[in-house]
């Protein structure tokens, strides 16, 4: 335990030294200006058009935190030989990746909480629903920071781990779409197969999105809130063993 | 201290490693030397851990390889590594042995930065502001003041200047001294007949000597480290 707190605390350490943490809170602050701006130049439902950027941008950050900067520091570690150097240490492979995994979580936790704080002060949605929709997005980072460092420790290139977090971004986000385009558009077996593998192997991050309740203070089921932590565990448990498992088999 | 038996290791269909087996005995300087592409980074990387698969058994201090406890007993420090570049030295030290679950002794460590003329200042500036030299030597001090009694490298004085490399040397020759065991590579010759007990000689993958450097010059029939290691890679 002491272990992976030690690579969580400099994990943390490292995105706030880096400067990083202030980048995407100036993306945060800037989410306000740019909502005004869209309120002026929409003819219709100007006021939630300027919550949706809101939120859309706030999300966004959240988001770009976990996949930029897993695969950015990640990459650095690996090439500067230090991850080497550490991995000869007494440290097993799962230590490894849970203090990475809280360290970054450690860093999107204040972004979810500003991002909380901001939408609060600009009274965009109920306390309750800015509550759930904070909680929501939290809890998908330990998906998205998983996937980040799968694809980070699987591929040779930053760039490569970058677009491949990205995409897993997209289609986990995409789930449903995805699953009604294949399924209920055409009549092909395979496509249909493929779409109903995908729908029900793949974790679904449009159970994470509490926006609507923010935008339009829509009523949630308790059983969705209550699910999610369950959801999370499951499959950050399944993204957790293959990260485990590609990073036990990589040689550097 | 440190026991090979049969390794080898191929990278794709390319053999690196053939059937090599030597033993590094407890108190010992053992170098491993070869030309470039030898198999000397492939042993070091699969002794410490980091090549997982190859045929072949390894123990350190009568661990086998794998086994939970395999690497408390040994600290390794690569060629050209960077230490992170957002910490202080203070913390780079702290957080290395964290992972061993030991503290920082700030005598021990000030006394190692004075042998190795590191400027004590710099331990409270951040890694980044380091020139190779001087990050080397961080990762040295770390590494010494670590208890762990067996230490590993993989070309430690590569890319250092003259001087750097020489308080290197007397660093490694006093930890040595002091009763640390030390296993390492290098293509320098020079760097062998100074400082080490034991070597193995390594070319395209294969063993070709490990005993002592007298015992080198004498199959070979020759006084001098240099001309031997050309006589044995050329037969």
């Amino acid at each position: 335990m002491k272990i992976i707190f030690t690579i969580a605390k400099y994990t943390a350490v490292e995105a706030i030294r880096d400067n990083f943490i202030f980048v995407v809170l100036a993306l945060m602050v800037a989410s306000v200006p740019l909502g005004i701006f869209i309120k002026s130049v929409t003819l219709f439902g100007a006021e939630s058009s300027y919550s949706a950027t809101v939120l859309m941008v706030l999300s966004i950050a959240v988001i770009a935190i976990s996949v930029l900067y897993v695969n950015i520091a990640t990459r650095r570690e690996l090439d500067g030989k230090i991850m080497l150097v550490i991995l000869s240490r007494p440290v097993q492979n799962w230590q490894y990746l849970l203090g990475k995994l809280f360290g970054f979580w450690f860093i999107t936790t204040l972004y979810c909480a500003v991002s909380g704080m901001l939408l609060a002060v600009l009274r965009i949605g109920s306390l309750k629903s800015i509550l759930i929709y904070v909680i929501g997005l939290w809890l998908l980072q330990i998906l998205i920071i998983f996937w980040s460092l799968f694809f980070a420790l699987l591929l040779n290139s930053m760039v490569g781990g970058i677009l491949a977090s990205l995409l897993a971004w997209f289609f986990c986000t995409s789930v449903e779409t995805l699953w009604y385009l294949s399924t209920r558009t055409t009549d092909n077996i395979l496509s249909q197969i493929v779409g109903n593998l995908f729908y029900y192997l793949m974790p679904n991050y449009g159970r994470y999105d509490f926006g609507h309740a923010v935008l339009y203070d829509a009523p949630i089921p308790i059983s969705s809130i209550v699910t999610l932590p369950i959801y999370t565990v499951i499959y950050g448990a399944i993204v957790m063993l293959l990260a485990w498992m590609d990073f036990s088999k990589k040689e550097y | 201290m440190i026991k090979v038996e049969n390794l080898s290791k191929a990278y794709k269909k390319n053999l690196a490693v053939k059937d090599v087996s030597f033993e590094v005995p407890v108190g010992s300087v053992y170098g491993l030397i070869g030309l470039n592409g030898a198999g000397k980074t492939t042993i070091i990387k699969t002794v410490t851990g980091l090549i997982k698969k190859f045929s072949g058994n390894i123990t350190v201090c009568g661990i086998e390889w794998g086994r939970k406890d395999y690497r408390r007993n040994f600290v390794f420090l690569p060629e050209l590594f960077t230490p992170h570049h957002f910490l202080t030295g203070w913390e780079y030290i702290s957080f290395m042995n964290s992972l061993h679950d030991a503290g920082i002794d700030r005598d021990k460590t000030l006394a190692l930065a004075e042998k190795l003329a590191f400027e004590p200042a710099l331990l409270n500036k951040k890694c980044r502001t380091y020139s190779k030299g001087t990050a080397q030597k961080l990762g040295l001090i770390q590494v010494l003041s670590t208890p762990a009694k067996l230490l590993i490298f993989d070309e430690p004085m590569s890319g250092l200047d003259p001087l750097a490399r020489a308080q290197f040397k007397s660093a490694l020759i006093e930890a040595h001294e002091q009763g640390h065991t030390v296993f390492l590579s290098t293509h320098i010759l020079h760097d062998i007949d100074t400082m080490c007990t034991h070597l193995g000689v390594i070319n395209k993958g294969e063993l070709l000597f490990s005993g002592t450097p007298s015992g080198f010059k004498e199959k070979n029939e020759v006084a001098d480290l240099e001309k031997a290691f050309l006589k044995e890679i050329a037969k």
